[in-house]
C-alpha cells in the first residue's frame, strides 16, 4: 500500500466514520435501541414463579365439585365457565382446555399447543385421584384445531397493527422532516396554502393507504395461514382508519419538532420499538408486571393491538371497542391541543 | 421596513433595517454571506418574525392581512427542492390551486420556457430548469410583488441571461421585483436600485451610477510597485480621489485615469523603481460592494 493510498484510506474511512457518527438515527439505531430492547425483552421475560396452567369446567351438574377436585392438583386452575365463553377464551390461549362434567368427561384441547398438551396431562391427574378405582376411560378427548388459538393467530393483528404505526411513521413524520429540510415546507408556508387542509389531505392519503394495508395484510391472514374472516369487515376497516388518523397526528407533531430526517429516525425508531415490544405485537402485554398493566393499556399501539384481535379474532364488532376508540381518539387529539408553535411549519 | 431588527439568540442579525420599495421597481439587496440579506427578505415575505419594528406590505401588516397578502406576492426561496417524483407540470398545478385568481399552468410554463419539458419529474431536471420551476410557482399566482432569494445561484451563464429575461417580462408588465444576489451584473441589469447590506445594516442605497460615485471616481487604476508605494505616496499621484489597498497593490480611483498615468509612469522611471503592475478599467459595482463591505461601510480612504 503506498502512502497514498493509505491517507486516502485514511480519509476515506473519516469520512464515513464521521458521517455516521453524526447521524442521530444511526446511533440511536446502533447503541440505544438494542439495549432499550433487551432491558424492555429481559422485563417481559424475566424469571418468575410457575404460573399455574388455567382451565375452564363447563358450567353443569357437578361443575362445582369438579373444580374443587382439579384444583387439588398443583400447578392447575380450575374455574367454571360457560362452552361459548371457555371456547373463546381457549382460542384467545387464557385457558389451556376445558373439561366437561360428566361420566366419562369430555376433554376439550387444541393437541398443536404445548401447553394444552401439558393441561391435559395435569386434568387427567386429577381426575384419576377423582375416580380412583374405577374402570374405563376416565375422559374422552375432543381435539380441536380453532384458529385463533395458534401463534399466527395471535401474531397477525399484532402485525398489522405495527404496520399502521411504522408506514404512517415514514408516510407522515419522515415526509414532514424531509420537506422541512429541503425547505419545501417553508416554500408551502410562503403560499396562500391552508394548514388545515394540507394535514387533512395528509391524513386522508394516510387513510386511503390504511384500508389498502388493513385489507392486504387479513387477507394474506385468510388465505395464507387460515386465520377466520372477519365478523365485521367494514369495523376493522374503520377501526384501522381511526387508528391510523391518531397516528397522523402523533407523527405530524414528531416530523414537525425534528430538526433532520436523521434526527426524526433516531426519536421515531426509538419510540415505535419501545411500543412494539410493550404492546402486544409479538407477545402479549399482560407479561409486564400488573402494575404497569394501565399505563401499556394508554399506548396507542397495545389498544390498537387488542382491538385489531377483538375483531379478527373474537368476532367483535365496532361497537364493542369502546375503550380502544377512547385512547385511540385521546391521541388524536392531544397534538391538538399542543401550543400553535409545535405545529409551525417554519 | 422601519428600524427593523431580528435577534436570533445573542445574535444581531439585523440592525435596524429602514427601506421602502416603490410599485414598478426593482430592488437589489447585495451583501456578504451573512449580511441578512435572507433574513430581511423573509421577515417582508412574512416567513421570520421581526423582534422589533414596522413592516408594511402594500399597505398592510402581517399579523393582520396574511392571507391577503399571500395571494399578492409570489416568491424564490434559496435552495428549495421541489419533490422530486412529481412532474413540473403537477407542481405547478398544486401551487396553482392556492391562489384566488391564477395564470393558468400552460401560461406560465410557457412564461418561464418549460412547455415542453412539463412532463418531467423533477429529479430529472437540470439545475436552471429547477430554478425555471421555482420562478414558475413564484409568478402562478398572478403576484404583484416578486421577491427572489439568489435566484440564479450557481446557474451556467446562459441559464442566468434566460431568468433576466424572464424577469425583465415581468417588470416590463409593471410589477415589483426584490431580489438577493451575490452577482453584480445582475443587479446592474435587472434592478432601478441596489441596497448594500453588511452585518444586518444597509450602508448603502442606490442607483448602480450612484453607488459608483460613492465610491469617489469613475476609473480604477490597479498600481504595484518595487519597492512598494505607502499611502501618501499613493494619494499624491494626481486625480487621486480614493485609495484603497489590496494585498502589495493600490487601487486608486481616479475621473480621468491618463494625468494619473502619466506621472506613475515617470515615477517608475527614476533610479531604483520597478513598476511591477499596472491596469486601469472602468470601476465596477464589484469595486464598489468589495470597497464597502471591506471596510463595513466607509468609504475608500481619500
Amino acid at each position: 500500500m503506498t502512502r497514498t493510498s493509505r491517507s486516502q484510506f485514511v480519509e476515506l474511512f473519516l469520512f464515513r466514520a464521521r458521517t455516521l457518527s453524526r447521524d442521530v438515527g444511526t446511533l440511536v439505531w446502533s447503541f440505544l435501541v438494542p439495549a432499550v430492547l433487551t432491558g424492555v425483552l429481559a422485563f417481559a421475560f424475566r424469571p418468575t414463579s410457575p404460573v399455574p396452567t388455567a382451565v375452564g369446567v363447563l358450567a353443569g351438574e357437578g361443575a362445582e365439585a369438579l373444580v374443587k377436585k382439579l384444583n387439588t392438583v398443583p400447578e392447575l386452575t380450575a374455574v367454571v365457565i360457560s362452552e361459548p365463553e371457555g371456547r373463546r377464551l381457549l382460542s384467545r390461549g387464557r385457558l389451556s382446555a376445558l373439561v366437561g362434567p360428566g361420566s366419562p368427561h369430555r376433554l376439550i384441547f387444541d393437541p398443536t399447543q404445548e401447553r394444552a398438551r401439558a393441561a391435559r396431562f395435569q386434568v387427567l391427574l386429577g381426575l384419576e385421584e377423582e375416580d380412583h378405582g374405577s374402570v374405563g376411560p376416565r375422559a374422552t378427548d375432543e381435539t380441536i384445531d380453532l384458529p385463533g388459538a395458534r401463534y399466527v393467530d395471535f401474531l397477525l393483528p399484532g402485525i398489522i397493527g405495527m404496520q399502521l404505526m411504522m408506514t404512517t411513521s415514514f408516510m407522515v413524520g419522515g415526509h414532514l422532516a424531509t420537506m422541512r429540510t429541503t425547505m419545501l415546507l417553508k416554500r408551502l408556508a410562503a403560499s396562500p396554502v391552508s394548514p388545515p387542509l394540507y394535514y387533512l389531505a395528509l391524513g386522508a392519503v394516510r387513510l386511503v393507504f390504511s384500508f389498502l394495508e388493513t385489507i392486504y395484510f387479513t387477507a394474506i391472514g385468510v388465505v395464507a395461514f387460515g386465520l377466520p374472516m372477519p365478523t365485521h369487515p367494514m369495523s376493522l376497516l374503520a377501526f384501522g382508519a381511526i387508528s391510523s388518523l391518531s397516528w397522523t397526528m402523533v407523527f405530524v407533531v414528531l416530523g414537525l419538532r425534528a430538526r433532520s430526517p436523521e434526527g426524526y429516525n433516531g426519536i421515531s425508531s426509538l419510540i415505535t420499538t419501545i411500543m412494539i415490544f410493550a404492546s402486544g405485537v409479538f407477545f402479549p402485554a399482560e407479561r409486564f408486571p400488573e402494575m404497569l398493566q394501565p399505563f401499556l393499556g394508554l399506548l396507542p399501539l397495545t389498544a390498537l393491538n387488542s382491538g385489531l384481535r377483538m375483531l379478527m379474532l373474537d368476532g367483535a364488532s365496532l361497537l364493542e371497542l369502546g375503550p380502544q376508540i377512547l385512547v385511540l381518539l385521546a391521541w388524536t387529539v392531544i397534538p391538538l391541543l399542543l401550543p400553535r408553535r409545535a405545529m409551525a411549519w417554519t | 421596513m422601519i428600524d427593523v431588527h431580528k435577534w436570533f439568540g445573542t445574535v444581531h442579525a439585523v440592525q435596524g433595517l429602514t427601506m421602502s420599495v416603490q410599485p414598478g421597481e426593482c430592488v437589489g439587496f447585495l451583501g456578504p454571506n451573512g449580511a441578512g440579506k435572507t433574513t430581511s427578505l423573509e421577515m417582508i415575505e412574512g416567513l421570520q418574525q421581526p423582534t422589533s419594528g414596522t413592516i408594511r406590505l402594500l399597505g398592510k401588516a402581517w399579523d393582520q392581512d396574511a392571507p391577503w397578502l399571500r395571494q399578492q406576492i409570489g416568491l424564490a426561496l434559496q435552495e428549495t427542492r421541489f419533490e422530486g417524483l412529481v412532474t413540473i407540470e403537477e407542481t405547478v398545478d398544486l401551487f396553482r390551486s392556492f391562489y384566488d385568481s391564477p395564470l393558468s399552468t400552460a401560461e406560465v410554463l410557457e412564461t418561464v420556457r418549460l412547455s415542453s419539458v412539463r412532463k418531467l419529474r423533477v429529479n430529472g431536471l437540470s439545475g436552471g430548469q429547477r430554478q425555471r420551476l421555482a420562478l414558475a410557482v413564484g409568478l402562478v399566482g398572478r403576484p404583484q410583488i416578486l421577491f427572489l432569494d439568489e435566484p440564479t445561484s450557481g446557474l451556467d451563464p446562459q441559464s442566468r441571461k434566460a431568468l433576466w429575461g424572464i424577469l425583465a417580462e415581468f417588470r416590463a408588465a409593471g410589477r415589483t421585483i426584490v431580489l438577493t444576489t451575490h452577482y453584480m451584473d445582475e443587479v446592474e441589469q435587472l434592478c432601478s436600485r441596489i441596497l448594500v447590506v453588511n452585518h444586518g445594516k444597509v450602508i448603502a442605497n442606490g442607483t448602480a451610477s450612484e453607488l459608483r460615485a460613492q465610491l469617489g471616481g469613475r476609473q480604477l487604476i490597479e498600481v504595484g510597485t518595487s519597492p512598494g508605494l505607502t499611502q501618501e505616496q499613493a494619494k499624491a499621484f494626481p486625480g487621486v480621489v480614493g485609495v484603497s489597498r489590496q494585498d502589495d497593490r493600490f487601487q486608486l480611483m481616479v475621473d480621468d485615469a491618463r494625468p494619473t498615468l502619466a506621472a506613475i509612469v515617470a515615477w517608475a522611471s527614476r533610479p531604483g523603481q520597478h513598476l511591477l503592475h499596472l491596469a486601469v478599467r472602468e470601476t465596477s459595482l464589484d469595486d464598489v460592494f468589495i470597497g464597502l463591505t471591506r471596510s463595513g461601510g466607509e468609504k475608500p480612504t481619500t
